[in-house]
């Protein structure tokens, strides 16, 4: 496993609840399931926390204690499930977070941009080779037909009226 | 028409080549089918029983002559010579060699076409009213927010890995020629009381291995929230629909499943939430930008009543039965919108040379304005025509084979590619359309039964829209032997209905026998002026069931 953000392999620094043991002097990656049992336990505990969640567990609830969260890594069972798409959105833009989001279990270089787009800042992906394509990936495409959190949108006022095609004009 | 600019010109290319890196890393062994294969299909491929098929999108099913030559120059120079015009208005080539897809794109990109999400569980190309902008009964004309929605949709980064296809149909007619209640979302354009433009938004139809009828979800949406409002429908959907089996993860099962009123008020929530702070409502700047593009063209005032168009019909039989069949009234006088049929007796449904697709380009320049609408019956039209061309036009037609006097009657039949191409079905559908072309043949006979939809598919996947035919026919695997099961009652329009299964199946041999049965009986039972649907709904299916079983 490697992690990719910014284009570039970086060490992992977080730690997940290993053998009913809480890590000391890292930071620590917690399972909705785990923060909901050591919350209280958790209250003055002052390495940074990271949240690790599935395409099931709801976010509403989760709002009040949101900036309690450096990381925020959401779960990709397979490369096909696309449900983390909306909850990078739902949490970037409808409950304000603003700490890093990771993509993190089954996914391919192919949806870089996708992700990207979607507010995600870190991918956790099984060959770091293709750190290299990260950047090609983001700035392949000038501009997009709709808003996300990332990418252009193109300007309906950029484009060119409808009476001078400056490109193709014989294709019609 | 829409008209690409140099942003849309430029965001295709940019499609173009990335998913000829792709092709370039499976080819390279990179990438794995399975990696491959959702990357393909939401660029139109398919891995299909013989061969891969590409799928371009042809967007609400509108097209330009110069486009369309495009499409036959594809045809000829990278497949067999024809083309496939389908059920969602698009085209699809059923024999391009893998490493020729990058160059077929790259051909389409220049006329301002492409094959992006024409498949794969994403928001597929949006389809309308062939006879938008045209049509006698139009109320708004749809294809400013189809290209709408086509651009919202194209690469959404949050919808393109939805639980299953999600496909959008949308309407300005009060009379449904785009099936809207069978769609994932159907819209259907109206004005409230102030005489504000808005939608009916109707959410969860679908045909495949559960028909479903739509509901309504939203009576009135004002036109200004139609991103945001599906936004919330695809947000709430893309969270909550089933990803552990693939025939349970259409929206309608979701639909089903909580029910209309639990979904209505989860969509409503999202959309409150993001209505106003997400900047998705539509600025009247693009929506005028784009609408311009659709300003009717320079239709010539009408001075007088041209007689000759009379004439001609009284003077030649064959010409007056394709005017009554084929041709549909225009809202501008002195006009007609033309159905070109692509359903010769005997033919395949929606095939078409590209010798055929050139005739009709230059036809569309000679007498309509350079522009060619698909439908979703699989045949072609020529939106504006001055009827006074009309007999030339058709003369031109009879010359290219392309004058079929069926449209609407029974041999205009919707088929999907069934056994002979694609690797769900359990049975052939084309003999079958071909077989029963042949058996109703007799013109004269075809438009005396009136209008009667006769579609098949070839498994339960209903791509032939078997659910909705007034005559359905699908096919079914019994014990490696084809067989095909027939529904009655079914229609796409406004009134949308599933049709009701009659019976046992019936083998290859026997079906079409079977379907003549259906209309011996109609005939039988028919009073003065009605309709196969009329009929059907008077007597019910007890007497079809008689005719055809011998049972009481």
């Amino acid at each position: 496993m490697a992690l990719v953000k910014h284009g570039k392999i970086q060490e992992d620094a977080w730690t997940r609840i290993e053998n009913d043991s809480l890590p000391l002097g890292r930071p620590l990656l917690l399972t909705k399931e785990e923060w909901c049992c050591l919350a209280a336990t958790l209250r003055h505990w002052e390495q940074p926390l990271g949240l690790l969640l599935e395409g099931s567990d709801s976010l509403d609830d989760l709002r009040p204690v949101l900036d309690r969260f450096r990381l925020i890594a959401l779960n990709f069972p397979k490369f096909t499930d696309g449900r983390a798409y909306s909850q990078a959105r739902l949490l970037r833009k409808r409950y304000g977070y603003s700490g890093e989001l990771r993509a993190v279990g089954n996914i391919l270089q192919d949806q870089f941009l996708q992700m990207h787009r979607c507010g995600f800042d870190s991918y956790e992906v099984a060959d770091g080779k293709v750190a290299e394509v990260w950047a090609v990936a983001i700035h392949r495409y000038r501009g997009f037909y709709q808003s996300a959190e990332r990418g252009q949108r193109r300007e309906g006022a950029a484009t060119l009226p409808v009476e001078q095609p400056a490109a193709a004009a014989w294709a019609y | 028409m829409y008209r690409y600019d140099e942003f849309d010109f430029a965001f295709v290319k940019q499609r173009v080549d990335e998913f000829r890196e792709q092709i370039e890393r499976r080819l390279a062994g990179e990438l794995t089918e399975e990696q491959f294969k959702p990357l393909r299909l939401m660029n139109g491929l398919y891995l299909q029983l013989h061969a891969y098929m590409l799928r371009v999108a042809i967007p609400y099913g509108t097209l330009s002559s110069c486009q369309m030559r495009r499409l036959a120059w594809i045809a000829r120079t990278y497949d067999r010579g024809y083309g496939h015009f389908t059920t969602r208005q698009n085209i699809q080539y059923n024999w391009p060699r893998l490493q020729d897809v990058p160059k077929i794109l790259e051909a389409l990109a220049e006329v301002g076409m492409h094959a992006i999400q024409t498949s794969g569980n994403c928001i597929r190309n949006v389809t309308s009213d062939p006879f938008a902008g045209v049509a006698a009964d139009e109320i708004e004309d749809p294809r400013v927010y189809a290209e709408i929605l086509r651009q919202w949709s194209t690469l959404h980064p949050e919808f393109s890995f939805l639980p299953r296809k999600f496909k959008i149909a949308i309407t300005g007619s009060p009379h449904d020629r785009a099936a809207i209640r069978v769609h994932d979302i159907g819209l259907r354009m109206l004005r409230d009381e102030s005489g504000a433009p808005g939608f009916e938004v109707v959410v969860g139809g679908g045909q495949g291995r559960t028909p479903v009828i739509g509901e309504t979800i939203r009576k009135f949406l004002p036109s200004q929230h139609l991103i945001s409002y599906l936004e919330a429908i695809l947000r709430t959907y893309n969270l909550l629909g089933r990803r552990d089996n693939l025939y349970k993860s259409r929206i309608k099962i979701l639909v089903k499943q909580v029910g209309i009123e639990e979904f209505r008020r989860q969509v409503e929530q999202e959309w409150e939430a993001i209505r106003d702070g997400w900047q998705l409502d539509l600025p009247d700047a693009e929506v005028t930008r784009i609408a311009d593009y659709f300003a009717p063209p320079r239709y010539e005032p009408q001075e007088a009543i041209d007689l000759s168009f009379a004439t001609a019909q009284r003077q030649d039989p064959a010409f007056a039965q394709w005017v009554r069949c084929n041709t549909f009234a225009h809202r501008q006088a002195g006009y007609a919108i033309a159905v070109i049929s692509l359903k010769p007796e005997g033919g395949i449904p929606g095939d078409a040379t590209a010798g055929q697709m050139e005739r009709v380009a230059d036809l569309a320049d000679r007498y309509g304005f350079g522009e060619i609408r698909v439908t979703h019956e699989q045949n072609l039209v020529l939106p504006d025509l001055r009827k006074a061309d009309l007999p030339a036009l058709w003369q031109a037609l009879v010359e290219a084979d392309l004058a079929v006097p069926n449209v609407g009657l029974i041999t205009d039949m919707i088929a999907c590619p069934g056994l002979d191409y694609c690797n769900l079905a359990n049975a052939r559908s084309i003999p079958v359309a071909q077989r029963i072309g042949q058996r109703f043949a007799d013109r004269a006979l075809a438009e005396e039964l009136g209008p009667i939809t006769l579609n098949i598919s070839g498994c339960i996947n209903a791509c032939g829209h078997h659910h909705v035919a007034n005559i359905g026919l699908l096919g079914v695997d019994k014990k490696g032997r084809e067989f095909y099961q027939i529904t009655l009652g079914g229609r796409a329009d406004e009134e949308a209905a599933i049709g009701d299964i009659v019976g046992p199946a019936f083998s290859y041999d026997e079906v079409v026998d079977a379907v003549e049965s259906v209309v011996t009986t109609y005939r039988g039972q028919r009073q003065q002026g009605e309709t196969f649907l009329q009929t059907y709904r008077r007597v019910g299916i007890k007497p079809f069931k008689e005719t055809l079983y011998g049972t009481g």
